[in-house]
């Protein structure tokens, strides 16, 4: 066989590979993809041709091009919703996934009577948070139990949680964090678990001490689930609705007004559908850059 | 076609307009799946029995209201069945919180809706604005119902001079009071003409003590809704997309906002955080003297003393404005059938029942006031109750609708409730809000 | 080196209990709160303790509530949400992250792309398709919506990515097929990822609200959520029945997680992912 025939072959043999992947790629996507086109796509394609019109959600609709988007920008809650977003956003995910690596690290521990702090961490996420965010309510009230426990450590006029636009979405915020680090500790713990053991002994073999093997074996190995976690928190928070819906509302004034909480009132409450849907996929373009930048960024520090 | 056609016509002889029994048999048209025919239907032929739908033909409707009414609704189904047993009415209820999350995207979405119920004038006024609800002047005169009982409401909630839907329950406003407060500080009870002035003034009297133990005069409650604005809406200032109404809304909100300033109501903030939305709960601690509140609230009380509470209570009128004609407000809760009902006349038939005079004994032996009324049922009203002693001022004060039937309302009063929370707060002063408010309702309020 | 260890030990259990008591306190307040009196709840100076406990709440919620029936409900739509969304996502995340084709990355692009239109745009042209299905207040609509989820292609696609490709290929030499490669490679490998999935899952659909309130209406199909919602009406809300209710629903699913957690997690621990 001469050097031209046999990369030839070569080249078949690598085709036939190639579309046999294909093939079964095909086969294994497909009945996860025909749901998602049908019940997935189908709706948000929908709602991208909607916010093309002038639409009262019930047949008048009036075609009027990029009106909606244009105005959008002229409205105040909407900037007003955008930036509290921002800070939300800014705030919230570092936090949540910092903290949701220190409580898997320490999960991951062997101590006894681990299995009770598990469960205890995992509290949060089992409920739903229009339920919490209401007992949520109660516990930041200005007499609720937060207030008198700073009280009884001294401080005499502690913070109106919910009733200050100050503290408004700092305390949203901070029941976004307590809520969603579990969550994220849950994710990373099954990435811990899942780390091989035998590389920290190698590690150790090494000479690594216990700071080192956690940046040079601990992070580098749970980076895709990091990653994971934070583009899940980062969509997460720009989508953030039941927190604000069961404990402020928005309020007070438009101090926790945030982009889902103006979609939902303008679709909902003003019948505005065509506008909703517009900036809903303004919030789409905004998410779709944060995640582009993330995963530019992962290419520097998660380890595949 | 022809299916088409007799479903028309099968309809129109349901209402008791025509009996034409030659269309006997021809149409399943009444149920909208379409999926049961009634064996040996005789259309037409018991119409004059009732003197309204009274054909066997299997009917269904699909009826939406929110969950608070679930027990009257159904029990208001359960007697309009005993006289039409073909009709099937299958209940929708939905949180009133969320209800018209729902109602709106069933519209848009094409649900089979054939008659709803609203609980206030602005968002009928939506539906009608939206298209969805049907025209009932022609049903009324054509069946020759009799909406006597009520005609003072139906005549408030008419848009364009026509009438959309039937009131079955109204409110009114009154202040609530806590004789144990009023003992303690030596005051008496209010009873009767009184004003504004002489609310805060009062409540001065009933306010004592510090820190823990104070006790308030006045009681506020939740931001999420618009309780300040009553004093506004007492002398007829209900529509904030008014400018002269506005000003009279936040004259409203400074009289709240001084009442927490002299110490004689809770800081607003207190009452923020969805912590005030039971203001029953604040009112059972015995610790405030007065608050404005509604007809709901009674039976809120009078089951809570029955679980155990302790709460010695009475109403007394609600005040007015020095100068002012003594008035108070309430929002009739209506009936509509929607504009794409499938049996309009058969939606009809039933939401006349509920609003009519049989309707209205069912609503008043489950605690309603209904939107019908009359001496006998003012009477029975005020009879069937055991506290307050003076429950007759539920009933006998002047009452004026506290909303207008504007389909904008809603948007413009979320705007307002922004704002105004913020002037309450004391974050922001009487000018500024009042800008804003302008502004914002430029921009945000549908042209 | 001994001391250090004590010291270190010590720090750990100081912050196991300290994060434990910010976890659950607001939970010790709820179930407080579920068996006080009205006016006690908001009493100032604030209580901890209700005087007498008022158990009534809770039988209260049941006479109110079918929620015997929203258990089962709920129950029912979380286990075959949870079920189906496990193995099609399975499937997809396996093509995503371990075979080779052209256009992957775009298309995984596209489903991640889906995740991130807020579902209140969404939710209009989504009742409008289950009412041309004739899915309306139908417990399917809420399954089917759960089992093509882009969120659980992601999560499985990232934990098999750091699966290394090398066992696949040695697999491939053998001449094992992709089916069975995925059946006897991956998926023993990626218990911890099932198992975190499963758990997020059905708690998602043991905690929906939406969903529910905009697809059903018969209350024989209602689900837990919505039963809670019955104490927040238009004249008040009822916080001693809302707490009540919500540690009610917490309960079972707080049962479940004990014993998966034993499962899963010791389990995946103690077969280990040495493999």
């Amino acid at each position: 066989m001469d050097a031209a025939v046999q990369v030839k072959v070569k080249r078949r043999k690598l085709n036939s590979y190639k579309k046999a992947q294909r093939n079964t790629a095909i086969l294994f996507l497909i009945p996860n993809f025909l749901g998602f086109l049908i019940f997935i796509v189908y709706p948000v394609l929908k709602s991208l041709y909607i916010s093309f019109f002038n639409w009262d959600g019930l047949g008048n609709a009036e075609f009027i091009g990029i009106q909606n988007y244009v105005r959008l920008f002229q409205d105040s809650t909407f900037r007003i919703s955008f930036w509290n977003n921002i800070h939300y956003t800014l705030v919230t995910v570092p936090l949540s996934i910092f903290l949701g690596i220190l409580i898997a690290l320490l999960m991951n521990t062997k101590i006894k009577g681990i299995q009770v702090f598990r469960v205890i961490y995992f509290l949060p996420q089992i409920t739903s948070m229009v339920a919490i965010g209401i007992v949520w309510t109660t516990v930041l009230a200005n007499y609720g139990p937060v207030n008198q426990f700073l009280m009884t450590f001294g401080m005499e006029n502690p913070p109106q949680w919910l009733s200050s636009t100050q503290w408004a979405l700092i305390s949203v915020e901070i029941v976004s964090i307590w809520r969603s680090m579990g969550y994220n500790a849950v994710i990373l713990l099954a990435g811990l678990q899942g780390i091989n053991a035998e590389l920290y002994e190698a590690a150790k073999i090494d000479g690594a001490g216990v700071f080192k093997r956690f940046t040079k074996v601990t992070i580098p190995m749970l980076s895709p689930t990091i990653f994971l976690c934070l583009v899940m928190q980062m969509i997460g928070s720009f989508q953030v609705f039941d927190t604000i819906m069961a404990m402020t509302q928005g309020g007070p004034g438009r101090a926790t007004n945030v982009l889902t909480y103006y979609i939902y009132q303008r679709a909902f409450v003003d019948w505005r559908f065509g506008y909703a849907s517009a900036v809903a996929y303004v919030l789409f373009a905004i998410i779709l850059v944060f995640t582009l930048i993330q995963f530019i960024g992962q290419r520097k520090w998660v380890n595949y | 076609m022809r299916k088409k056609f007799a479903a028309k016509m099968t309809a129109l002889a349901m209402s008791g307009l025509l009996a034409v029994s030659a269309l006997a048999g021809c149409g399943n048209s009444g149920d909208p799946k379409g999926t049961t025919a009634a064996p040996g239907t005789q259309s037409g032929s018991q119409g004059e029995t009732k003197g309204q739908t009274g054909g066997d033909e299997e009917v269904t409707l699909n009826f939406y209201a929110w969950l608070d009414e679930e027990g009257i609704f159904t029990k208001l189904a359960e007697a309009y069945k005993k006289d039409h047993p073909n009709v099937t009415i299958n209940m929708n209820f939905v949180a009133s919180a969320d209800y018209e999350t729902k109602l709106i995207t069933a519209f848009s979405g094409g649900a089979d809706i054939d008659c709803f119920a609203v609980a206030s004038p602005p968002s009928l006024a939506s539906y009608v604005a939206k298209n969805q609800v049907y025209e009932l002047d022609e049903l009324i005169s054509s069946t020759k119902t009799d909406i006597s009982g009520s005609q003072a409401t139906i005549d408030a909630t008419k848009i364009d001079g026509k009438i959309y839907s039937l009131p079955y329950k109204t409110s009114s406003w009154f202040v609530v009071y806590n004789k144990d407060v009023f003992d303690a500080a030596g005051v008496p009870y209010p009873d009767g003409d009184w004003t504004w002035e002489e609310y805060a003034e009062i409540a001065g009297k009933l306010t004592q003590g510090e820190g823990a133990d104070k006790v308030y005069g006045s009681l506020n409650f939740q931001p999420t809704s618009m309780w300040w604005r009553v004093p506004a809406n007492t002398k007829g200032a209900i529509n904030p997309l008014e400018e002269d109404q506005l000003d009279a809304w936040l004259d409203a909100a400074e009289f709240c906002k001084k009442l927490s300033d002299d110490g004689y109501q809770p800081p607003y903030a207190d009452r923020a955080g969805e912590a005030g939305a039971d203001y029953t709960g604040a009112f059972l601690t015995g610790k405030y003297g007065m608050m404005y509140n509604g007809d709901w609230v009674i039976e809120m009380l009078n089951s809570a003393i029955a679980d155990g509470e302790k709460c010695n209570y009475d109403i007394a009128p609600i005040p007015h404005w020095e100068g002012e004609k003594p008035m108070t407000v309430g929002a009739p809760a209506t009936l509509q059938v929607a504009k794409n009902a499938k049996n309009p006349e058969a939606a009809f038939d039933f939401i006349s029942f509920c609003t009519g005079a049989e309707g209205a004994k069912i609503l008043l032996e489950n605690d309603y006031f209904p939107a019908w009324t009359s001496d006998a049922i003012v009477k029975e009203y005020c009879e069937g109750k055991t506290a307050p002693e003076h429950i007759e001022y539920v009933v006998n004060q002047t009452n004026s609708s506290q909303v207008p039937c504007d389909p904008n309302y809603n948007t413009a009063s979320n705007v307002v409730k922004e704002e105004v929370s913020l002037l309450l707060l004391g974050e922001q002063d009487r000018e500024t809000t009042k800008k804003t408010i302008t502004d914002r309702l430029a921009s945000e309020v549908a042209q | 080196m001994k001391k250090k260890q004590v010291a270190s030990r010590a720090l750990i259990i100081f912050l196991l209990v300290l994060v434990a008591f910010i976890m659950i306190m607001p939970f010790i307040w709820m179930v407080l709160g579920s068996v006080k009196m009205k006016s006690e709840l908001f009493a100032v100076p604030l209580k901890w303790l209700p005087e007498t406990p008022v158990w009534k709440n809770y039988t209260d919620v049941f006479e109110k509530v079918p929620f015997l029936q929203f258990y089962w409900n709920t129950a029912k739509v979380a286990v075959l949400a949870t079920l189906g969304q496990v193995v099609t996502c399975a499937l997809s995340a396996y093509a995503f992250s371990k075979l080779e084709f052209r256009g992957r990355d775009v298309l995984f692009m596209f489903y991640l792309a889906t995740m991130m239109i807020p579902g209140q745009v969404t939710m209009v042209p989504q009742y409008e398709l289950m009412n041309h299905l004739n899915l309306l207040n139908n417990h399917w609509t809420l399954i089917l919506l759960r089992w093509f989820s882009p969120f659980g292609v992601f999560l499985l696609r990232q934990f098999f990515i750091s699966i290394p490709d090398s066992l696949v290929e040695a697999a491939r030499i053998d001449g094992a097929r992709e089916v069975k490669i995925f059946t006897t490679v991956i998926c023993p490998l990626a218990k911890p990822a099932f198992a975190t999935l499963t758990t997020l899952t059905f708690l998602n659909a043991w905690n929906e609200f939406m969903g529910p309130l905009i697809f059903l209406n018969e209350k024989s199909k209602f689900t837990l959520q919505m039963g809670i919602r019955y104490f927040q009406q238009m004249f008040g809300t009822e916080y001693t029945l809302i707490m009540a209710s919500t540690t009610m629903s917490l309960i079972p699913i707080l049962l479940i997680y004990m014993l998966a957690q034993k499962y899963f997690i010791e389990g995946i621990a103690a077969s280990g992912i040495k493999g």
